[in-house]
């Protein structure tokens, strides 16, 4: 089989949008436990509310924009709500608790959804002028696919700049080393807690309404995405911002060479990568939260 | 706190199962017959599973991954040896020492949620294989069996009845696994394995190889997982890759925090409610975890030691009073 340089660069693109999906979903769940040390599994679930609140607002107001930037509120909103009334009980237990709690409130959020939207699957069309393809280094790449591409970017350097360069960032990253000089500083960190709980979900919200014109709105579009985004979080080392997005951009190119070359076992490559991090670092690629 | 559930009661409860295939069909279908075969037979994978969650700490998102190797085990012994039971059970438990050494030494050197994700690779790598090696397994089509056999090959062989032959051959194995359990879990061994729980260093201080009791919790547990598995695939007399989604091996976590991990009787009474609350209520609506979920988040919120944690807490203070 020859493989062309228009069929590599394609796959890489492919496997680089997935990757920067992927930083924008693990990206939540990280920031989210290395500050509350929970690992969210209704994580999957807020990305498909995300994806279907996209949907209806977009088709309800036929503006592609307003839901783009509503949806990711809504999600947040809900993350507030199982913050505050779910998680701030649970803080101080074992963080196994959180996961089988998250776990449980996946299953409602995941049935709820199938409860008011049904079974069915949806197309999101995004505003005509970002459909169609472009034409660029001799292929022919569809525009929305590259749109999806600049925009996470464009959201991952926002939460970049948040963490870096912002007060707020600067008690996130310190409440990610020791809660306790933290709070000895004066801030409060149950707030701090549900803010990052809050930003953590809405960026599940927002990757779920970005990739819904391109991936379609379906019932299992959650469970599709958490073993992805949780094994971005695991290899990455639990907590670690910068682990995360090599392990996403690593996952998304695994993902997408897989499906090249191991035809038939495409799924299969990312349990590869991660069995094959794990084993020879066991606590991850940046090992830098704990 | 009373761990282990008195006798009395098991016996008790022992009894009511011998008994209640005689209630059909007069006072109840046979449906209730499959269904509580159903519950047993996720009774033997739960008590197993709480052997290596429950007691030793270690929590896996893989458990499913026995639980469908016994189902394919089934189904391969039943292709190229024969119907009979026992076979398949020696080709199960032979690859459950397999799988348990290989994914057990490699999971093991990792801890916490880590080998909650390690354990869930491994299994989702036998889903895969299942679902995509169409030419062997039939993939998503699964592979249908015939009827299942019981007793001694070329000497004395039976036809196991449905449903009451498959029910009682069912209770033998549930009551023959918690025995067993009950036998580890109060053996030397078993409290290892509870200090391993507790705190994983001061074990190894003492001297104890963890590793390596570590490995053989997995594999005793492996051994119920099959043998669970080789049933189920029996009962129903298919197997699909279902058998081996981490979707199920999250409904055996479900079922043992909702039943109470670490008592041996938690899980299956976990089990049984999910089971049967679950069949109750998808009569009445399509989305019945909205239910579960609920009642599972209430549980974690205020009864984390689930349902039997609860009951031996309330009797645990009645007594005291």
């Amino acid at each position: 089989m020859a493989i062309s340089f228009s069929t590599i660069l394609t796959s890489m693109l492919h496997g680089l949008i997935l990757g920067m999906v992927l930083v924008i979903v693990a990206g939540g769940l990280t920031i989210i436990f290395g500050m509350l040390d929970v690992l969210n599994f209704a994580h999957g679930s807020l990305y498909m509310l995300g994806g279907y609140l996209g949907y209806t607002l977009a088709t309800a107001t036929g503006n592609f924009w307003l839901a783009l930037v509503v949806a990711p509120v809504i999600v947040g909103f809900i993350g507030f709500l199982i913050e505050f009334l779910t998680l701030r009980p649970l803080y101080g237990r074992p963080p196994l608790h959180h996961l089988l709690l998250t776990f449980g409130l996946s299953l409602i959020i995941g049935n709820l959804i199938k409860f008011i939207w049904g079974n069915d699957i949806y197309s999101v069309s995004p505003p005509s002028y970002l459909t169609g393809a472009t034409r660029f280094l001799g292929i022919s790449y569809p525009t929305y696919h590259l749109f999806v591409l600049f925009f996470s970017v464009g959201v991952a350097i926002l939460l970049w700049l948040l963490i870096t360069k912002t007060r707020y960032g600067v008690a996130v990253r310190a409440g990610t080393e020791d809660i306790e000089i933290l709070e000895a500083n004066g801030i409060d960190s149950r707030k701090l807690f549900t803010a990052v709980f809050v930003v953590g979900t809405a960026l599940a919200g927002v990757a779920g309404a970005a990739i819904a014109p391109m991936r379609t709105v379906y019932p299992q579009m959650g469970i599709d995405i958490i073993i992805d985004a949780f094994i971005v979080v695991v290899i990455g080392g639990l907590g670690s911002i910068r682990g995360a997005v090599i392990g996403a951009l690593l996952l998304g190119q695994a993902v997408q060479f897989g499906a090249v070359f191991l035809t038939g076992f495409s799924d299969a490559a990312i349990y590869i990568v991660m069995v094959a991090i794990l084993l020879l670092k066991p606590s991850g690629l940046v090992a830098e939260a704990e | 706190m009373k761990l282990i559930m008195e006798k009395k009661y098991l016996l008790i409860v022992v009894v009511t199962l011998v008994l209640f295939p005689l209630g059909s069909p007069t006072l109840f279908s046979n449906f209730y017959i499959d269904l509580l075969t159903k519950i047993m037979i996720f009774g033997i994978a739960l008590l197993g599973y709480d052997i290596i969650a429950g007691y030793t700490g270690l929590v896996s998102l893989g458990h499913a991954m026995f639980f469908g190797l016994g189902g394919y085990c089934a189904a391969y012994s039943m292709k190229f040896l024969s119907t009979n039971l026992f076979p398949m059970l020696l080709v199960a438990f032979l690859c459950a020492l397999l799988v348990g050494l290989l994914v057990g030494y490699f999971s093991i050197q990792t801890k916490g949620i880590f080998f909650v994700f390690l354990t869930l690779a491994f299994a989702q790598f036998f889903y895969l294989a299942a679902f995509n090696l169409t030419t062997i397994t039939g993939g998503d089509n699964g592979i249908t069996l015939s009827k299942v056999t019981f007793g001694i090959p070329k000497v004395w062989e039976v036809m196991v009845s449905r449903p009451n032959g498959f029910y009682y051959l069912t209770l033998g194995f549930l009551v023959l696994g918690y025995l067993w359990c009950h036998r580890v879990i109060s053996s030397p061994f078993g409290k290892i394995l509870v200090a391993i729980r507790e705190n994983e260093d001061r074990v190894s201080f003492l001297g104890f190889n963890v590793r390596l009791v570590k490995i053989k919790a997995f594999i005793i547990s492996a051994f119920l997982g099959v043998t669970a598995g080789v049933l189920f695939a029996t009962y129903q007399d298919f197997v699909s890759p279902g058998m081996l989604h981490w979707t199920l091996s999250g409904d055996f976590i479900l079922m043992s925090v909702l039943g109470g991990m670490g008592t041996l009787v938690g899980p299956v009474l976990g089990g049984a409610i999910i089971l049967y609350v679950g069949d109750f209520l998808s009569s009445l609506t399509e989305n019945w975890m909205i239910f579960i979920g609920s009642f599972f988040v209430l549980t974690i919120l205020f009864a984390p030691q689930g349902v039997l944690g609860l009951i031996l807490k309330r009797r645990g203070k009645k007594e005291e009073n």
